[in-house]
C-alpha cells in the first residue's frame, strides 16, 4: 500500500511547520524521513497518523483519502510509534499491546479470540513474547521500544509510522530494531521512520525523503538523495560519501 | 481487557468484584445497626422488607420492628448509609476518570475547582441566607466553576491535561477567596460551625432525597463513564497515542470532564467536599486489578462505597454524641493508605 502526500501544510500559530509537502512512501518498502531538527519530521508523521489535521493538502493510501476516513477506520490502517511514550500508570507489556486493539473493539464487548491472536502475533513479531508479563518500566530501552512497536502492530496496520525509533538505543538494539523493521517490510507493511542518523538510513532504507524547513528538499532512492550536493546545503556541513566495504551501501562522513 | 494472563499478580476480576460487592452489602447492613440504639442485622432487613412491601401496597399496618426501631432504620440510618455508599462510589469513579483524563495521579474529582465553587454556593446560603436550598446552591456553584474552568482551559486551543489543572487551580483559588470573604465578612459563631462541617464534608442529616440525588447521579453518570472504559484506556500513553488509536482526543476530554463534573457537582451538593476517596482509592484498586478501566471503574465504585460507609459510621459514632465531619475521617484514613501505596509502588519497581 503506497502512501502519497500532496501539498500538505500545517502551521502552529504563525509558524509554518509544514509548507506544502509532496512526497510518497512506496508500498512494502522502508522509507526514511530525514532532515535537520525542526524540519517537520515529527509533525509530518502526526499528520499522516491522524493526530494533527493538516491546514491543507491530502494524504492518500492506495488512492483512498486517509483524511476523509473515520478515525477508527484510519487507525486500523495506520499506526504511529511516538518518541518516548510514557504510560501514566505501570502497565505490563501485554496490557500495553492490548491497547493497540482499541480501533478494532466494540464499546461493550470484550477482546475476542481474534483480538488475542492479533496481540500474540504482535508480541511475537516484535520479539517481546517472553517479556509479555513484565512491566514497561522494568525493560531496557531497546526492549521498551520493541514493546511500543508491538502495540502499533496489534493495530494490524498497513502503514507503520515511527518517530526516531532508534533514539537512545545502543548499537546492538539499533540494529535489532532495524532488522525488525526489515522483516515487517518483507511482510508487506509500508514502514516510514523518521531518522536522525543518515548512515542508519543509508544502510537500511529503500527510499528516503529529505525535509528542510517544512519542505521536501529531495526524495528518491538512497543513492540519489544521500549525496554531497543534496546533503551539504540542508545540514550546513561538509559531506563525503564512501562505499561500505561489505554491504556496498553508501557511508557518509561529515566534517 | 479480560482475565487472560494479563500479567503478574493482578487478581482475577470476577471473584474480586463478587467479594467486593458482598463486602459492601454486609457493610451497609452492619453499619445501619451501629449507633446508640441496639439493632441486629436481621432487623435491618425486616424493616427494608416491610417498607418495600409497603411501597408495593402489601405491607403490614404496623412495622414488625416497632415504630421506634423501624424509624431509626428506615428514616435515619439507612438513608444516611446509602448516601455514604453512593457518594463514595461516585467519588471513586469520578476520581479514577479524572486521573486518567488528565494523566495526573494526584488528580481528584475536585480538580476543576468544583468543590470550591460548590462551597461558595453553599456558604452563600448558610451565611447570607440566600433563599434557595443548600444542595441547589452548591450544585449551581459547582456548575459555574465547571464552565469557568473548561472555558479557561479551552481558550485558544484544545483542552490539554496541563491547561486543565491550571484552569481548575485558578477557579478554585478565586472561589475559595470568595468563600473566605463571605465567611470573614458575615459569619457568626453559630453559622461558623455549620459552615466548617459542610466545608469538611458531612453526611449528617442525609435523608431519602439525598439518596435519590447521589444514587441517581452515580448510577446514570457512572455507567456512562464505565461505557467509556476503552476510550479511557487509550489515553494511557497520552494524547498523541490516543489520537493515533482513533480517539477524538479534544472532544472526548471535553465530554468526560463534563460528565465527571456533573457527577461530582451532584455529590458535593449532597455531602460537601469529602477528600481522599477520589484520590487514594482509585490508586489502591489500580494496584490490585491493574489500570484497565472496565475493571477499575466498577471496582472503584464498590470499594469507594464500602470505604465511605465505614468512614461515615466512624464519623458519627467514635465521639458520640458529637459528630465529626466525615471528611476529617477520610483524610485521617486516606493519607496513610496513600503513603503505603506509594511505598509499595516504589518497592515493586514501577516508575513507568
Amino acid at each position: 500500500m503506497s502512501l502519497r502526500l500532496t501539498d500538505v501544510a500545517w502551521s502552529a500559530g504563525e509558524v509554518r511547520v509544514l509548507d506544502g509537502v509532496t512526497a510518497a512512501a512506496p508500498g512494502g518498502r522502508l522509507t526514511g524521513l530525514l532532515g535537520p531538527n525542526g524540519a517537520g519530521k515529527s509533525t509530518l508523521l502526526r499528520v499522516v497518523g491522524g493526530v494533527l489535521a493538516p491546514d491543507a493538502g491530502s494524504v492518500h493510501l492506495d488512492g483512498a483519502d486517509l483524511l476523509a476516513l473515520p478515525r477508527r477506520e484510519r487507525a486500523r490502517r495506520v499506526a504511529l510509534v511516538e518518541q518516548e511514550a510514557v504510560a501514566a500508570w505501570p502497565l505490563t507489556v501485554r496490557e500495553a499491546v492490548h491497547l493497540g486493539r482499541t480501533p478494532h473493539l466494540s464499546r461493550w464487548g470484550g477482546l475476542t479470540a481474534r483480538d488475542h491472536a492479533a496481540v500474540d502475533a504482535a508480541l511475537e513479531a516484535a520479539g517481546v513474547s517472553a517479556l509479555a508479563d513484565r512491566r514497561l518500566g522494568t525493560l531496557s530501552g531497546g526492549e521498551r521500544q520493541r514493546a511500543h512497536l508491538a502495540r502499533a502492530l496489534a493495530q494490524e496496520p498497513r502503514v507503520l509510522l515511527l518517530d526516531e525509533p532508534t533514539n537512545h538505543l545502543d548499537v546492538h538494539a539499533r540494529l535489532e530494531l532495524l532488522a525488525l523493521l526489515r522483516s515487517l517490510v518483507a511482510a508487506d507493511v509500508t514502514v516510514v521512520a523518521a531518522l536522525h542518523d543518515l548512515n542508519l538510513a543509508a544502510a537500511a532504507c529503500d527510499h528516503v525523503v529529505l525535509l528542510a524547513d517544512g519542505r521536501v528538499a529531495a526524495e528518491g532512492p538512497v543513492e540519489e538523495v544521500l549525496v554531497p550536493d543534496v546533503v551539504e546545503p540542508v545540514y550546513g556541513v561538509r559531506c563525503d560519501v564512501l562505499t561500505h566495504p561489505v554491504t556496498g551501501r553508501p557511508v557518509l562522513t561529515f566534517s | 481487557m479480560t482475565g487472560r494472563p494479563g500479567g503478574r499478580p493482578r487478581l482475577p476480576t470476577g471473584p474480586v468484584a463478587l467479594v467486593a460487592a458482598a463486602v459492601l452489602l454486609v457493610s451497609v447492613t452492619v453499619a445501619v445497626t451501629i449507633g446508640p440504639a441496639d439493632l441486629a442485622p436481621a432487623d435491618v432487613w425486616r424493616s427494608v422488607a416491610d417498607h418495600v412491601a409497603g411501597l408495593l401496597g402489601g405491607g403490614p399496618a404496623e412495622p414488625a420492628l416497632g415504630r421506634l426501631a423501624d424509624g431509626i432504620v428506615w428514616d435515619l440510618r439507612l438513608p444516611r448509609v446509602l448516601t455514604a455508599a453512593a457518594v463514595g462510589a461516585g467519588l471513586a469513579v469520578a476520581g479514577a476518570v479524572m486521573q486518567s483524563v488528565t494523566r495526573n495521579p494526584l488528580a481528584d474529582p475536585y480538580l476543576l475547582g468544583l468543590s470550591s465553587g460548590a462551597s461558595l454556593g453553599a456558604v452563600a446560603v448558610l451565611v447570607l441566607g440566600v433563599g434557595v436550598l443548600l444542595p441547589v446552591a452548591a450544585f449551581v456553584g459547582a456548575l459555574v466553576a465547571l464552565v469557568a474552568a473548561l472555558t479557561l482551559a479551552g481558550v485558544g486551543g484544545t483542552i490539554t491535561p496541563g491547561r486543565t489543572v491550571l484552569a481548575g487551580l485558578a477557579v478554585a483559588q478565586l472561589a475559595s477567596a470568595g468563600t473566605s470573604f463571605v465567611i470573614f465578612w458575615s459569619a457568626t459563631g453559630d453559622s461558623y460551625r455549620e459552615i466548617l462541617s459542610w466545608l469538611m464534608g458531612s453526611l449528617a442529616g442525609a435523608g431519602w432525597p439525598a439518596v435519590g440525588i447521589a444514587l441517581g447521579a452515580t448510577a446514570v453518570l457512572g455507567t456512562g463513564l464505565v461505557a467509556q472504559g476503552r476510550t479511557l484506556d487509550a489515553f494511557a500513553f497520552g494524547d498523541t497515542a490516543a489520537a493515533a488509536l482513533g480517539i477524538d482526543v479534544g472532544r472526548t476530554r471535553w465530554v468526560l470532564l463534563t460528565v465527571v463534573a456533573l457527577l461530582t457537582g451532584a455529590l458535593v451538593a449532597v455531602s460537601g467536599s469529602i477528600g481522599f476517596v477520589g484520590l487514594a482509592l482509585p490508586h489502591a484498586v489500580r494496584f490490585v486489578v491493574g489500570p484497565g478501566h472496565r475493571r477499575l471503574l466498577p471496582l472503584s465504585a464498590l470499594v469507594g462505597a464500602t470505604f465511605l460507609v465505614w468512614a461515615d459510621t466512624a464519623a458519627r459514632t467514635v465521639f458520640e454524641p458529637r459528630e465529626l465531619p466525615v471528611g476529617i475521617v477520610t483524610a485521617f484514613l486516606g493519607a496513610p493508605v496513600f503513603a503505603l501505596l506509594l511505598w509499595r509502588r516504589r518497592a515493586a519497581g514501577a516508575d513507568a
